[in-house]
């Protein structure tokens, strides 16, 4: 089963359309990352996930339930850690816990308990004496407290500096090797996704425009240098798409696909092209192709 | 729920506490000067004759203490200071939430929106009557301190009708609090309402529209028994404005 399905979902806010006919599958068990520039709707999403929206188009379910209309119930399986948000100043870091187990129908315990050693915050502190860096981990503490079946991360590590980032991962990897943990990370900082997470999606304008595992995309997409015969070009390539094609000289072109490198190798060879070169791409220049075209 | 009320007296309770000892402080004042009009204060002096024949011609006749209470205090300083403590609490209630960046992270939780709004109104009302009650208290005990006794009934019957004016307001606040994202915006909305309701009520035609001939009424000098229209009235408008508030709440995205 998918953690989370989303097919065809839609919203627009009046006239904007934050979300066109997206589509995208989590698997349970995964930790999946969605990347795409400020603006691309990835919050969008997490909040129709969430049920804090309503979709105007399309089907959404989130561990087997509808947010719209079983949000309160589905959010009782699901941490989340808000991009913008912030945790009541006059509370202890003790109490905002308290008060969220409450919330989730569970007390303060073990759990809590534990998570302490991992992450070294003092609680008996008010917030308003917390840094960014321990906000957001306090946000994550808080998260993972009530043992969630999903967690979704909406930006995390935004504004944090290097070693808080660092302690933020290497938390989030060890929570969710410790137990079938299903977690949805939003981030446009393409390291960190590489570094954590299993499978991603690439967002563009409210859509998505690739869903593939990490490794997958690392060891496919590559740039091929093809020599065309007379009368041939990378129009003539069948049943692959070409990502972007450029012409080196009159007969030379880069053409760069996500495919099996024997796949691409016999396409070429049906149109024409003779593979001179391939070469692989950084991840983030794998992304930027995908969400600059 | 219990969650929910805990956090809001936790975040609220400093406002009551003052609304209550800056309310109860204003209610013994307003009761202890009853001795001042009615010729000075014993140690601080008399009022000079020239502005106490002033005074007496100005003021209504204060010989009946339930008149001095119901004009001074029930329909002046109450209400007025009440409105102000009522805006002031609920005119935050879900506008603060957004302000301050905390609405993603409680709308977030488990529980259903109107539960979040049921709190608040629960925990905020209740700090309010709070506070009527426990300045009423004083300005009886101020009259008391005075020398003079009010009939129970009228205190009763009129702190009744303060109550149902003050959760009127507050459900005004409450509203407004839903629809402004901004809580000194939602504030000085809900405030300009009643100012211009009050203004708008000095004028005879439309005299039913201020909130003292809505909610009050001097009937209760001389026979000190609830009036029923002026709380049904109170109570439908507050109703009307709390569940119009819960349908926008649902409806609401964050």
């Amino acid at each position: 089963m998918n953690a989370i399905e989303m097919i065809g979902v839609s919203k627009s806010y009046g006239q904007v359309r934050a979300l066109k006919d997206m589509c995208l599958t989590v698997p349970t068990g995964s930790i999946f990352g969605l990347m795409g520039p400020n603006g691309s709707g990835k919050t969008t999403s997490i909040k129709l996930m969430l049920g804090l929206m309503e979709p105007t188009a399309g089907s959404l379910t989130v561990l087997g339930a509808t947010p719209s209309g079983d949000g309160t119930v589905l959010r009782r399986r699901i941490g989340f850690v808000p991009e913008d948000f912030s945790l009541y100043p006059q509370m202890t870091g003790l109490e905002i816990l308290a008060f969220n187990a409450r919330l989730y129908g569970c007390s303060v315990d073990e759990n809590v308990r534990r998570l302490q050693t991992v992450f070294e915050l003092p609680l008996a502190r008010k917030i308003a004496t917390y840094s960014k860096g321990m906000r957001k981990l306090l946000g994550l503490y808080i998260a993972l407290s009530t043992e969630p079946e999903l967690l979704i991360l909406d930006e995390p590590t935004d504004g944090l500096d290097p070693v808080v980032r660092s302690h933020f991962l290497g938390v989030l990897a060890d929570e969710t090797s410790r137990r079938n943990l299903t977690v949805f990370f939003s981030s446009h900082i393409l390291s960190e996704v590489e570094k954590i997470c299993d499978t991603v999606a690439f967002m563009r304008s409210g859509h998505t425009v690739l869903q593939d595992e990490v490794e997958s995309i690392k060891t496919q997409y590559r740039v091929y240098t093809v020599r065309f015969g007379a009368g041939h070009s990378p129009r003539d390539v069948k049943n692959i798409t070409i990502q972007r094609e450029r012409a080196l000289d009159q007969d030379t072109w880069d053409v760069e696909m996500l495919a099996d490198q024997e796949q691409a190798r016999t396409a070429f060879a049906d149109a024409g092209g003779t593979v001179l070169n391939v070469q692989s791409l950084p991840f983030d220049e794998i992304f930027m192709r995908f969400v600059e075209a | 729920m219990k969650a929910l009320m805990w956090k809001e007296l936790r975040e609220n309770r400093l406002k009551i506490i003052v609304g209550c000892v800056l309310l109860s402080i204003i209610g013994l004042a307003v009761s202890i000067a009853y001795r001042f009009l009615e010729g000075g204060i014993p140690g601080m002096g008399q009022i000079p004759p020239e502005y106490a024949d002033l005074i007496k011609k100005l003021m209504p006749d204060f010989s009946n203490v339930n008149a001095y209470l119901y004009s001074q205090w029930f329909s002046k300083n109450l209400q007025q200071v009440g409105a102000i403590l009522a805006i002031v609490l609920l005119g935050s209630a879900v506008a603060g939430e957004r302000e301050l960046h905390t609405a993603i992270f409680l709308f977030s939780r488990p529980v259903s929106r109107g539960m979040i709004l049921a709190a608040k109104v629960i925990v905020l009302f209740g700090g309010l009557v709070l506070a009527v009650l426990v300045s009423t208290g004083g300005a009886v005990l101020g009259a008391l301190i005075v020398g003079k006794a009010p009939q129970l009934a009228f205190v009763l019957a009129a702190t009744l009708h303060s109550v149902v004016a003050l959760i009127a307001f507050a459900s005004l606040a409450t509203l407004l609090s839903v629809l402004v994202p901004d809580r000194v915006k939602a504030m000085l909305f809900s405030g300009g309402i009643i100012i211009v309701l009050s203004v708008a009520g000095q004028f005879k035609p439309l005299r039913w529209l201020n909130p003292l001939a809505l909610f009050g009424s001097p009937n209760l000098i001389v026979s000190p028994v609830p009036q029923l229209v002026p709380i049904v009235v109170g109570v439908v408008l507050s109703a009307c404005m709390l569940g119009i508030s819960y349908y926008i709440l649902q409806r609401q995205e964050f």
